[in-house]
């Protein structure tokens, strides 16, 4: 073996243990990747469904079978209108400050 | 000795080499490998290294007229979070065909292209229409048990198509589950014969081209023989009928009398510039042309039959685009389903004082007939019925007792806002008549109309509901 290739020898295991830490490196982030594809695969499945148990109670269909199936009418079908809008709100009764101003015109 | 060393003496220099070179060559290589396992997929066996994951094509959304999202996610993993919402409308994707779309049915199919460019779609579709009409209309056929149905609103002016309804329906997340006969997109693609829906249209042609007067008495007996066809009236008349009171009482009779002042020609070309046995102008989504068949195939019985929409065929979108006509003043306004879609501009097909003669005949079909089921209770209606025969094409015959039943009507006449189309198929218990079925359907989606424009209800609003 040439002098050369003796130090030549150490370099390259050196450069392999390098290689070999830098896969394990990879191994692991790959692993991790998958298992946060899995989960993002998994949460968007879950928003999905929730969208859809959501739309169970807020979208436009449940609305309208909630309110036909409690016995609710379109406005124009009402028989008996007692308010149709709300009056104006009574002004709150404020409490006596105990101040009182008086202006004098001159 | 050892024996190693022995066997090394016994060997040439050369041979001696080459072996120390190969079993270099395997101590150098074996740790290589090892270190390079690092970098390969061990349950694929390939190369891999953390990569940003490949997605597929962002698919755009479908999006209702207020943003409420109807249709969102990749081609291959599409959800549809309203639901059984507009889903005849919608589609469904599927696996890539050979034409390369992903779309397999309704807006998925025909707007594939700009939905894989990752394009989202605004519809004109208000979803608490949608909703009201398609919960009208399930209710109302499944009482009636009814083979199919449709339901359309359509905003007056603009075209916009604000409701589009079928029914069966189905699931667009659980497609698999469903029948071919619950995916089909009923208000552009049904095609039907629609009956006496037609016949204000006849009486606006005739007037256009100066062949009828408004105050013209007509004369019309209860039947009328038209080569080998006896053509009846259903509700007892006069002998002598206005011609508002001709579509009053509906009668086929009076209608004949009158359409023989149009040669067949005449009569088929205003049927088609009415847009009936043409293509829409909507180039969002499939829609069928409905059947006008060529005039120089008539016989006498043929143009009778045109006349009181038999032998003719439509689509509820066309028959409400053609309403709307009457509602506009004479101006033909293509129906549009997608906001930024380009159309054709509007076109007049019949003078103002001819459309606005022929609503008020309207008004007065739904004020003096036996229509007030169709009422939209403190809302003045224009409206007509229609009662078809639906043609068997695998017998080639009409069968008794299946019938078609429609309503269109326009509403508030003052200022007419929405035209809306009703049509329940082959209904099988109760009532087959329009009258009775298809009218209260129509009252029941255009209160929710009302409603949802927030008009409080005055006191015309506490007429009887009638049911």
């Amino acid at each position: 073996m040439s002098a050369l290739s003796r130090r030549a020898v150490p370099v390259y295991l050196g450069l392999l243990l390098a290689l070999a830490a830098v896969g394990l490196v990879n191994q692991t982030l790959y692993r991790h990747q998958l298992r946060l594809i899995d989960q993002r695969r998994t949460l968007l499945d879950q928003v999905a469904n929730l969208r859809l148990e959501a739309a169970k109670v807020d979208g436009p269909l449940a609305i309208t079978q909630w309110a036909t199936s409690h016995g609710m009418v379109p406005a124009p079908e009402a028989q008996k209108v007692s308010a149709v809008a709300a009056g104006p709100a009574a002004l709150p009764q404020l409490p006596d400050s105990g101040l009182e101003i008086v202006t004098i015109w001159h | 000795m050892a024996l190693s060393e022995r066997k090394d003496r016994d060997r040439s220099p050369v041979e001696l080499r080459f072996t120390r070179r190969g079993l270099m060559s395997v101590l150098l290589t074996l740790p290589l490998l090892a270190a390079l396992i690092g970098f390969v997929d061990q349950q694929r066996g390939a190369p891999t290294f953390p990569a940003p994951p490949a997605d597929a094509p962002v698919r755009g959304r479908i999006l209702a007229s207020d943003g409420t999202i109807l249709a969102y996610g990749p081609a291959g993993d599409r959800r549809y979070p309203q639901g059984t919402l507009a889903a005849n409308l919608l589609g469904f994707t599927g696996a890539v065909q050979p034409d390369g779309r992903y779309g397999l049915e309704g807006l998925e199919y025909s707007l594939d292209r700009r939905l894989q460019n990752g394009q989202d779609v605004k519809l004109t579709i208000d979803p608490t229409l949608q909703a009201a009409a398609e919960t009208n209309l399930k209710r109302v056929a499944e009482k009636n048990q009814a083979a199919d149905g449709m339901a359309v609103i359509l905003e007056v002016g603009t075209g916009r198509i604000l409701a589009a309804a079928s029914y069966p329906s189905f699931d667009p997340n659980h497609w698999r589950q469903a029948s071919p006969n619950d995916m089909i997109d009923r208000p552009f693609a049904q095609e039907y014969e629609p009956g006496s829906v037609m016949k204000p249209f006849v009486v606006a042609a005739l007037m256009q081209s100066g062949l009828l007067k408004p105050n013209e008495i007509i004369p019309a007996k209860m039947s009328v023989h038209v080569g080998d066809k006896t053509f009846t009236d259903v509700e007892w008349h006069k002998p002598e009928l206005s011609v508002a009171d001709v579509l009053r009482y509906s009668s086929n009779v009076g209608m004949i009398d009158m359409t023989w002042r149009f040669t067949p020609q005449q009569l088929h070309d205003w049927l088609a510039r009415y847009g009936f046995g043409q293509p829409l102008d909507l180039t969002s989504i499939y829609s069928t042309t409905g059947i006008l068949n060529p005039w120089q195939n008539w016989v006498p019985q043929d143009q009778a039959s045109n006349t009181i929409g038999q032998n003719v065929s439509t689509t509820a979108v066309q028959l409400a685009a053609a309403y709307s006509i009457l509602a506009n003043h004479g101006v033909y306004v293509p129906p549009r389903l997608v906001d930024s879609a380009t159309l054709p501009p509007p076109h007049r097909v019949l003078d103002a004082t001819v459309a606005n003669t022929v609503f008020d005949m309207l008004i007065h079909v739904v004020d003096a007939s036996d229509l007030k089921y169709s009422k939209v209770p403190g809302v003045s209606v224009a409206g007509k019925t229609g009662t078809a025969d639906i043609y068997d094409r695998r017998l080639g015959t009409y069968p008794k007792g299946e019938y078609s039943i429609t309503f269109a009507g326009v509403f508030p006449t003052d200022h007419p806002k929405v035209v809306t189309i009703v049509t329940l198929q082959k209904p099988q218990v109760g009532s087959k008549t329009s009258t009775w079925v298809a009218a209260p359907l129509f009252r029941a989606i255009g209160s929710e109309v009302v409603a949802h424009w927030g008009w409080a209800p005055g006191s015309v609003a506490m007429a009887d509901s009638g049911h």
